[in-house]
């Protein structure tokens, strides 16, 4: 066998493809039958006719013997001479396939056993033709086979009519030359090579002699002819070219021509023209033109037609691969320098022009060369999907099912490695729809649709990634069923299966564990599994989707990206370190308010999630997924907000991020779910070269590659697919109002909500209070109202409540008529003297959030105003309302009960702090009429600050706080040996034990609920009393 | 892999070169040595194993850095002038002379680029072959497992390196996800 590797692997590449563009062909023929084009017959005539030329080359035993049986068939075939049946089709099927074993490992082809398969061509040749065995069994040799010298002898190439060169069809020879070999035609005639034993081995190493004639055009040995020095043509096919043919031969330069396919044509028409002449003329006679020019007439000139207009249409270069892969990788180096040079320039910051200009230039050339060579690797689809109507047909056949396969997309491009890695998944998902999904055609009927089922492929590009969607008509996926079987195999719970959507229950077969024995038919063979297929296509860098209707049928979505090997990231930042995520996965950037927080993130089935538009989005917090733990982590609460991490020793202070107004989130994409990523900053948009993570951290989801940056470190990349996975992030179904009333109520739950009584004063006007300000709701009678000093009183439980109405008192409207019927009496809790605030209606009691708006409507007596149920509501001061009545002189402290004041005589001060300006309000208004000083702070560093910078006797601190929430502040003053023994009391809406406990153990002295003045008041008296008691020793 | 005692089994002279991780001497085969660079910017891997210092950029590749001392089991030291020793690959190895035949020998099977983090390079030296000795039962057994063989050398002990079996070593700390 020739062993040249190199020649071998060019044949065996050419091979490969006849037989992959075979197949559509043989369906065709087998659909229609005798009513199929002849010109298909032909490509598959000439398709195992060069086949088996390669194989006679190469020294092929099996290829050859198989090849040429076929050959004979098809020409039968071709001829029309037999008929179109199943089993020719069925043989035709098989034997292809034989000859693709053989091309599968060529090396061992001759040892492999096909005699039953040679047997089985030949007795179908018999039986359809009546013929016996033709004498023409060739043994393939290192020459073309000789010809018969009679001109009748029955083979498979047409007579000749008259002796031409050897039985070299033109068509064989323009094979050669089209499949990349130069052909000569050498004359011996004057000179001979020595040793002409010798010389035969030598010029059957470079290349192949075909048809060596005598000067009558008799075949000859070649050999014997060079030895007896008797002249002699032979036709020569090597990888030579000119400039060395000659000296390779060993033959003068006159001797060699070469043979083209323009001069195979001008000797087919001289040889038709001759036959038409030898025709006229008697059989036998010589027609004149020199045989050098002469060959056998054939129908198959229009062969050599189409072949000349293929070649010419074609203009295509065979490429080795490896060079491929080394022209990508240099195109990515190049890219990566161009982002290397860009970063110089941005740095230098020179400001030249011309500078700029190049570095433009080279970047628009650069990413034209990556374009190109990366369109180099594309391969349209059809390469892919041209082997699944055989598999369908064979698959149907096996299961006695009808299935028809359809394909649309095949024009679609794909990076040629993606295209390799997608076999084994389409196969599965391919199988998985013949075996699962379309029904038996008993079954069909009896659901009243037709007895054949489809499936179709359709490929299509959108959003910048290619789709593939796979449909079957069969009988669908019951999520039901999935359900049950998952519970079965102790794969989810009952309460995980309750909380998931339709879609999520689809979703169970890609989990590993999922397909049985029991589902793994013979046919899908391997127990492949779903999990793998999924697998597969998420380490390309795409998703799997699945839609189906029971009863209806299936879709599985494949989502690819484009290519591999360079994408456009986006650059961004957490905890200090450099992250990338492929641009074709980031839906869009959004920054929220850190006012805003609280409403935009909420808890949901235990999970955050960001409101955006009308999608509740899961976080996923990066930084605890990769356990990052440089300096601050970036803590999402669900009721404040969120301090992007510290970036610890790049220049930023602590302090500075703290008050950065906005938080960032990446929002991603992968397949049809969206999850939200929270950012310390985003930093660029680049090109980046995917460069594979080396083998140790195949295994790590979360990353699907490495680049090298425009600054030379190398950033991970990241797969939003597996970072998800990794999460257990789900999805969250759009079942929109009840999803997001449930939210609303869980986040209103673990705000700082206030119970709120809203009432009206006879007017169109709403006033809201807190509820927990109020000791007391009466309804009095007018009449009981006693007037004294034009004051109004009321007697209630011994006491003379002084009532206070607000229209007195704020400049609003009043009602029309005096108070009639029954009215209402606010009494508040302890104030210093018995007092109520008159009202004409409850509207309603509400818990809400209050935002404090203390700028549109304002005046003394006025907390300010809010929107509370729609409507804009009026919250008054009750405290300062109070005070405008009776006015005291500053300082004289000391709630209902009179406390021992300090020992210094001086009201004791204060530190309230509370992110919220409407708490941070009651707190100090409150306790200021307690008698306290009250200073205030609007979050932990603030109050650290003051704390620094005054002495106060006491602090009163909330919890949940942006930036630094009460537990840190906490500790921070604990740390503090003059504060250590500072008495704090943590006023806040969190109430579990959990929490208290917590408070006890970084030092807090208290842990009191929002807004119980009462119990504050006395706790804050408490403390200091225990204080002072120190101080008084 | 291998059991091999003797990295080359011929016995005749070897080169090596040697360096230093913490306290401890090693050496390994010179022809598995690319080249020696300074210590470039580690780019770690949250969420790898800590037998894994991180990535670098080494002229545009990638290349994986293993931390030596956690795979010797032993302290973390802070060399002043730390290098990056790294390994040829397998590929890389069958272009050089011989390379077939010690690839075979010592079950060589790196596929990645991958470098040793180590704390200074010392001497090359020539050692024969038959000088080698079995490591001494009482090392550590994390640090016997990834040595093949101890020389002694001017009074001192070089620890023969089984580098297939650090890479070995890696490839099983990844294995757990």
């Amino acid at each position: 066998m020739n062993e040249d590797p190199e020649l071998l692997a060019g044949f065996l590449d050419e091979a490969t493809e006849n037989l992959s563009v075979i197949e559509p062909d043989l369906l065709a023929l087998e659909k229609h039958g005798d009513g199929t084009d002849p010109e298909i017959i032909n490509r598959i005539f000439r398709a195992i006719h060069s086949i088996k030329g390669g194989a006679g080359f190469f020294g092929l035993e099996n290829v050859g013997r198989i090849s040429h049986e076929m050959e004979s068939l098809l020409a039968l075939l071709r001829d029309k001479k037999i008929a179109v049946t199943q089993e020719l089709m069925d043989l035709l099927f098989d034997s292809f396939d034989v000859v693709k074993n053989l091309f599968a490992d060529l090396s061992a082809s001759d040892e492999m056993d096909i005699e039953n398969a040679v047997q089985r061509v030949i007795r179908q040749r018999e039986a359809s033709t009546g013929e016996a065995p033709s004498a023409e069994r060739m043994k393939p040799r290192k020459k073309e086979r000789a010809p018969a010298t009679k001109p009748q002898a029955k083979t498979a190439a047409p007579a000749s009519a008259k002796p031409a060169p050897g039985a070299a069809s033109s068509q064989h020879l323009a094979g050669l030359i089209d499949s990349g070999r130069y052909v000569y035609h050498v004359r011996l005639d004057t000179e001979w090579p020595d040793d002409a034993h010798r010389w035969m081995n030598d010029i059957e190493h470079l290349g192949q002699v075909v048809s060596p004639v005598d000067g009558e055009g008799n075949s000859v040995d070649l050999a014997a002819s060079v030895d007896s020095r008797k002249p002699v043509r032979f036709y020569y096919s090597t990888v030579l070219d000119p400039d060395l043919i000659a000296g390779a031969l060993q033959v003068p330069e006159e001797a060699v021509e070469q043979v083209t396919l323009d001069t195979l044509e001008r000797m087919e028409e001289a040889s038709r023209a001759s036959i038409a002449a030898a025709a006229a003329a008697e059989p036998g006679e010589e027609p004149e033109a020199p045989p050098a020019e002469e060959t056998a007439a054939q129908p198959e000139s229009s062969a050599l037609a189409d072949l000349r207009k293929r070649k010419m249409a074609d203009e295509k270069l065979r490429v080795s691969v490896n060079l491929l892969n080394d022209l990508m990788d240099l195109a990515g180096e190049l890219v990566l320098a161009r982002n290397q040079l860009g970063e110089v320039i941005r740095i230098s910051d020179t400001g030249s022009q011309p500078l700029q200009h190049a570095m433009q230039n080279v970047s628009w050339v650069t990413t034209e060369i990556q374009e190109k060579i990366m369109s180099l690797r594309m391969q349209p689809l059809g390469v892919l999907f041209s082997k699944f109507p055989r598999t369908v047909r064979d698959l149907s056949k096996k299961t006695g099912k009808q299935i028809e396969l359809v394909m649309k997309g095949e024009e679609v491009e794909l990076d040629k490695t993606i295209i390799e890695l997608l076999v084994d998944p389409m196969t599965h998902l391919v199988r998985n729809a013949v075996d699962h999904g379309i029904e038996s055609p008993a079954e069909r009927r009896q659901s009243g649709k037709p007895a054949g089922g489809q499936i179709r492929f359709d490929a299509y590009h959108e959003g910048g990634q290619v789709h593939i969607d796979i449909y079957d008509n069969g009988k669908g996926l019951d999520p039901a069923k999935i359900a049950a079987s998952a519970l079965e195999k102790d794969l989810l719970t009952a309460e995980e299966l309750d909380s998931m959507s339709e879609r999520e229950k689809l979703r169970i077969i890609f989990m590993p564990g999922f397909s049985t024995v029991e589902q793994v038919s013979s046919l899908s063979g391997r127990g492949v599994g779903m999990d793998v297929v999924l697998k597969n296509i998420e380490s390309l860098g795409g998703s799997v989707d699945i839609e189906s209707s029971v009863g209806e049928g299936t879709r599985f979505g494949l989502v690819l990206p484009l290519t591999l090997a360079i994408v456009k990231g986006l650059v961004f930042q957490v905890s200090g370190r450099r992250f990338i995520i492929p641009e074709v996965n980031i839906d869009e950037l959004v920054r929220v308010r850190v006012e805003e927080i609280r409403h935009r993130v909420n808890m949901v089935q235990g999970v955050q999630v960001l409101r955006l538009r009308d999608r509740l989005l899961p976080i996923l917090d990066l930084a605890r997924l990769l356990r990052l733990s440089e300096g601050d982590e970036a803590r999402l609460s669900t009721d404040a907000s969120a301090t992007p991490a510290g970036s610890n020793g790049r220049g930023l202070a602590t302090r500075e991020r703290a008050q950065q107004r906005t938080v960032q989130f990446v929002i991603v994409r992968f397949g049809a779910s969206l999850f939200a990523m929270q950012v310390d900053a985003v930093d660029t948009v680049d090109e980046i070269v995917v460069k594979p993570l080396p083998g140790f951290f195949q295994k790590m989801r979360h990353y699907s590659g490495a680049t090298v940056l425009g600054d030379g470190s190398v950033s991970l990349i990241l797969d939003p697919a597996g970072m998800a996975a990794a999460v257990g992030v789900r999805e969250f179904e759009d079942e929109a109002a009840e999803a997001k009333s449930e939210a609303e109520k869980e986040q209103e739950r673990l705000q700082e909500t206030v119970s709120m009584l809203l009432f009206d004063n006879g007017t169109d006007e709403r006033f809201a209070m807190p509820l927990p300000l109020i000791s007391r709701i009466e309804r009095i009678r007018p009449e009981k109202i006693e007037w004294i000093r034009d004051n109004p009183y009321y007697q209630y439980r011994g006491e003379k409540l002084r009532l206070i109405s607000l229209h007195d008192v704020l400049p609003i409207a009043r009602p029309e008529k005096p108070l009639e019927g029954e009215i209402g009496v606010l009494v508040p809790k302890t104030y210093k003297h018995p007092v109520g605030i008159v009202f004409k209606n409850i509207i309603d009691t509400i818990e809400s959030t209050v935002e404090l708006d203390t700028e549109s409507i304002m005046a003394p007596g006025l907390f300010g105003s809010s929107v509370l149920e729609g409507k804009i509501t009026l919250m008054p001061n009750m405290y300062e309302i109070f005070d405008m009545v009776f006015p005291e002189p500053v300082g004289k402290g000391g709630a209902g009960r009179s406390k021992s004041k300090l020992k210094s005589g001086k009201a004791p001060s204060l530190l309230v702090v509370d992110d919220t300006p409407f708490f941070r309000m009651m707190e100090k208004k409150y306790l200021e009429s307690a008698g306290f000083r009250v200073k205030l702070a609007e979050n932990g560093h603030e109050a650290l600050e003051l704390l620094n910078k005054e002495r106060f006797d006491a602090v009163v601190l909330d919890i949940i706080m942006p930036g630094m929430n009460g537990f840190e502040v906490m500790s921070e003053i604990r740390k503090r040996s003059n504060l250590a023994d500072l008495p704090v009391i943590a006023v806040t809406s969190l109430e579990d034990r959990a929490s208290r406990e917590h408070g006890r153990e970084v030092g807090f002295d208290d842990w009191e609920e929002k807004l119980d003045r009462e119990r504050l008041v006395e706790k804050v008296w408490e403390l200091l009393g225990v204080r002072a008691g120190d101080e008084n020793g | 892999m291998n059991e091999q005692q003797n990295p080359d089994s011929s016995g005749g002279t070897l080169h090596m070169v040697t360096f230093r991780v913490g306290r401890s001497l090693l050496g390994i085969q010179i022809e598995l040595v690319k080249e020696i660079h300074r210590m470039l910017d580690v780019t770690e891997i949250p969420g790898a194993h800590g037998i894994f210092k991180g990535l670098v950029n080494l002229r545009g590749k990638i290349v994986t850095v293993v931390d030596m001392n956690v795979a010797l089991g032993q302290e973390e030291t802070a060399g002043a002038n730390p290098k990056l020793l790294i390994l040829r690959t397998t590929g890389e190895l069958l272009g050089v002379k011989r390379g077939d035949e010690i690839a075979v020998s010592l079950g060589y099977e790196n596929e990645d680029s991958a470098g040793l983090f180590i704390d200074r390079i010392e001497e090359t030296v020539v050692v024969d072959g038959d000088a080698i000795r079995p490591v001494p039962p009482n090392l550590d057994e994390k640090k016997k497992m990834l040595l093949s063989g101890v020389i002694k050398h001017n009074n001192e002990l070089i620890l023969l390196l089984n580098v297939s079996r650090v890479i070995h070593r890696c490839r099983e700390e990844s294995a757990v996800p």
